[in-house]
């Protein structure tokens, strides 16, 4: 059940309907829990029954390590060393129990078919093959432990009803996808009763449809055309590889953004406040930057549970503040997928953001010169969408071939594809987009917030996005980030 | 308050525009494929018959009035259906002649598009029409185009169809010529279509002909030239299909069945690719077919 897809949206009905009666009649925070819960556990298992089965494991394994540790854990926890190593040890196993789902599904035949070739042997993974990884185990896994860490941390003082934290873990508008909500984000948020009202219903159905055009207007449109020119890359000039990179850059932004403002939308209309997981990240004048603006709920778990708990840079060799960011990129590349190019993606980005710091950009007080605005700006947009096409290829060889070519190779004739009118709509779309995004950063446009004031322009804007989804729209079934 | 209002200006707004949006691309569709007006010739065919014939060319030649309704990967029976539409229509009266294309896979059933009746949605308001696209997309599908007329123009051929008919552009743009050798590649590879005679369709390809030709309407069966590899794939089939073709039109006083491939099929400058003429091939073969209509009118 995609959001894309009309099953959803009948689904999403009946799921408002039913809350709406529950606002009319009950009021109950517990009631409209269970209604949510049963909706989530529906919405997950419309794609695989047996899914639930790894949902229910991540979601007791996280909840029962942070029983554990709320009830081994004394004020004085800190004090005694007996009491902190049970506790570190209550959470390692946590940790360690909740990642299995995680580490068999997507990193067991990569591990096993690298170690077999280290070995010298001929990979054997076939009986790992057959295997469909459930889709948003790395979101959820995530999320939930996010709960563990921060009872471990005393960051969650409160308990947590076993009932509140399936909801939690199983939320229906960021399970799939994230945003990946810290349990002191959401929780608080199950716990209080958040009337329905139309001022959150509109904003929700605005930011929904915003994401939809993304998706299926711009996202998908651009997708046929990359996978095509990918397709054959080694026949490709240099000019058409340079589009399809530029292309992949915004097909990935609006596929992910699309799906995470559409996932917003949804919670919103629902009463509920998520994460906002893109802020313009192509607006960036450095890569430090960006990294704020892109996939912001991973890059804030990785910054908090990862980075920090590194030392992050309170540490006193350089040389471990190298490797502690090092090893935050790299994990965030692994995070997508086990696969080299990924490892390859993450490693880049930090280089990046290395020589991005030994230039003094990341001191607090600088600021790019207003002149240089437009110029960083697309400086990192060249280095983001270059790491982009080692994301985008997974064979090495292809992938530099890519890249080569497009130095060398940048004067030639563009290929427009199957379709010389699909082109032209494309890149007529990729403008209308771009105004749209920039009209949005420079809150010309308003997405949220005060909708419940639209301006003629924004009801002008929401009724040119319906316009286009009618017009424009391609099907696709899936979602860029589903696979990690 | 305000908010309501906004939200209801919004859904008037939205389906104002829908509205105008649509009857602008309607119009632009019916003017491309001649559907507003009294026709002397219809052309009806899938995208061999679209770019072998020049329309304005033939306008020309003929002195009359040409419709030219050939679409994208419409099988046989979304053929009958458009013959329908253009009978129905109110323009039908004053057709004098049919110009049908068919090729070595009209009874094939396979690689034509399992969706085509998708192509008929701009034209859904017309009873039939509905009831066809009802029958084959369901409900919900139905529903949702009768509902945001938009939709029906979300796929890209419609839309360049409207656009091209609002310019009165009818010029074949394939100027690229058929890679010969990669094509002798993928018949070795054995990837390519094989001939079939499917009983259904060849029924409904006589029902076209008997409402056409119990009209007094004229039928040309055009098979325009497909590329002679291509139709050496399967020559015992391909030659099954041509014999079939030319002893329904034998026995039948108003359907003649012209055949260009034995003149052209070698000619691989005039081919796109091995199904479809180039823009050369359609100077070369339009005029071949005037004047074959001028003989039979």
């Amino acid at each position: 059940m995609l959001f894309n897809s009309f099953t959803f949206i009948g689904f999403f009905l009946v799921v408002l309907l039913l809350l709406v009666m529950e606002q009319l009649t009950t009021r109950r925070v517990a009631v409209r829990n269970a209604l949510l819960l049963a909706a989530s556990y529906v919405f997950y298992g419309w794609f695989n029954v047996g899914f639930l089965l790894i949902l229910l494991y991540v979601t007791f394994v996280n909840y029962f390590t942070g029983y554990l540790l709320a009830k081994v854990k004394a004020p004085d926890r800190q004090q005694t060393t007996d009491h902190g190593q049970r506790t570190k040890l209550c959470l390692g196993i946590g940790v360690v129990l909740s990642l299995l789902p995680l580490l068999f599904y997507k990193y067991a035949a990569f591990v096993l078919t690298n170690v077999q070739l280290l070995l010298g042997g001929d990979p054997h993974t076939d009986w790992l093959q057959g295997l469909a990884m459930p889709i948003g185990i790395s979101f959820f896994t995530f999320q939930a432990l996010s709960y563990s860490i921060d009872v471990y941390r005393g960051k969650i003082t409160e308990r947590c009803s076993l009932p509140d934290f399936m909801l939690f873990v199983s939320f229906f508008p960021t399970v799939l996808s994230g945003p990946i909500e810290k349990a002191r984000n959401l929780i608080p948020q199950l716990r209080a009763y958040n009337p329905l009202s139309a001022n959150t219903f509109t904003e929700g159905a605005v930011t929904f449809i915003w994401g939809l055009f993304k998706k299926i207007v711009i996202a998908d449109r651009l997708c046929a055309y990359v996978d095509w020119v990918y397709a054959g890359a080694e026949y490709q000039s240099g000019t058409t590889l340079a589009l399809a990179a530029v292309f992949y850059s915004i097909q990935i932004y609006c596929d992910f953004s699309g799906y995470s403002d559409m996932a917003w939308g949804v919670a919103k209309a629902l009463g509920f406040d998520v994460t906002r997981n893109f802020r313009f990240p192509y607006f960036a004048t450095t890569i430090k930057e960006f990294w704020r603006r892109w996939h912001i709920s991973l890059t804030s778990w990785f910054t908090e549970y990862v980075y920090f708990s590194l030392g992050g840079n309170r540490v006193r060799l350089k040389a471990r503040w190298v490797f502690n960011i090092s090893m935050v990129f790299i994990l965030s590349g692994i995070w997508h997928g086990a696969s080299w190019n990924f490892l390859l993606w993450g490693c880049l980005h930090a280089v990046y953001y290395l020589i991005e710091y030994a230039c003094g950009l990341h001191r607090k007080e600088y600021q790019t010169p207003r002149l240089l605005k437009v110029p960083a700006t697309l400086l990192v947009f060249i280095l983001v969408t270059i790491a982009w096409i080692f994301f985008r290829i997974e064979d090495f060889a292809t992938a530099t071939h890519v890249v080569s070519r497009i130095v060398t190779d940048i004067a030639s004739p563009v290929a427009v594809g199957a379709s010389t009118f699909t082109f032209v709509c494309n890149m007529m779309l990729v403008a209308i987009f771009l105004v749209f995004d920039g009209m949005l950063y420079k809150h010309c446009l308003i997405r949220e917030d005060h909708f419940a004031q639209p301006t003629l322009m924004n009801i002008v804007w929401v009724v040119a996005l319906l316009l286009m989804l009618g017009l424009f729209s391609v099907s696709a079934d899936n979602f860029v980030y589903f696979q990690f | 308050m305000k908010k309501i209002k906004g939200i209801l200006l919004i859904i008037v707004l939205f389906f104002a525009c829908d509205f105008v949006v649509e009857r602008v691309m309607k119009h632009g569709v019916d003017e491309m494929y001649g559907l507003n007006q009294y026709a002397d010739v219809l052309l009806v065919g899938h995208s061999h018959l679209m770019l072998a014939t020049d329309k304005q060319q033939m306008e020309r030649d003929l002195g009359m009035t040409v419709s030219k309704y050939t679409r994208e990967g419409v099988n046989v029976s979304d053929r009958k259906m458009m013959i329908q539409q253009f009978l129905d229509s109110g323009y039908g009266d004053s057709l004098k002649m049919v110009l049908y294309g068919v090729d070595l896979c009209t009874f094939t059933g396979e690689g034509l598009s399992a969706n085509s009746y998708k192509l008929f949605y701009p034209f859904m308001d017309d009873a039939k029409i509905g009831r066809y696209i009802r029958e084959q997309g369901g409900a919900q599908d139905y529903w949702l185009h009768k509902l945001v007329r938009t939709m029906r123009y979300s796929d890209d051929g419609m839309k360049n169809g409207a656009a091209r008919g609002w310019l009165h552009n009818w010029s074949n743009l394939k100027n690229g010529v058929v890679d010969v050798e990669a094509y002798k590649q993928r018949l070795l590879n054995g990837d390519e279509r094989h001939i079939q005679m499917n009983p259904e369709l060849m029924a409904e390809f006589c029902a076209t002909m008997d409402t056409l030709t119990s009209r007094g309407i004229k039928v040309a069966l055009v098979n325009t030239p497909t590329l002679d590899l291509l139709n050496a794939y399967e020559p015992d089939r391909y030659q099954m299909m041509v014999d079939w073709f030319q002893q329904y039109a034998d026995s039948l006083d108003l359907v003649e069945y012209w055949d260009f491939n034995p003149e052209y099929s070698r000619r691989h400058e005039l081919f796109h690719d091995r199904l479809h003429l180039n823009a050369n091939g359609q100077q070369v073969i339009s005029p071949e077919i005037v004047r074959k209509i001028k003989e039979a009118l």
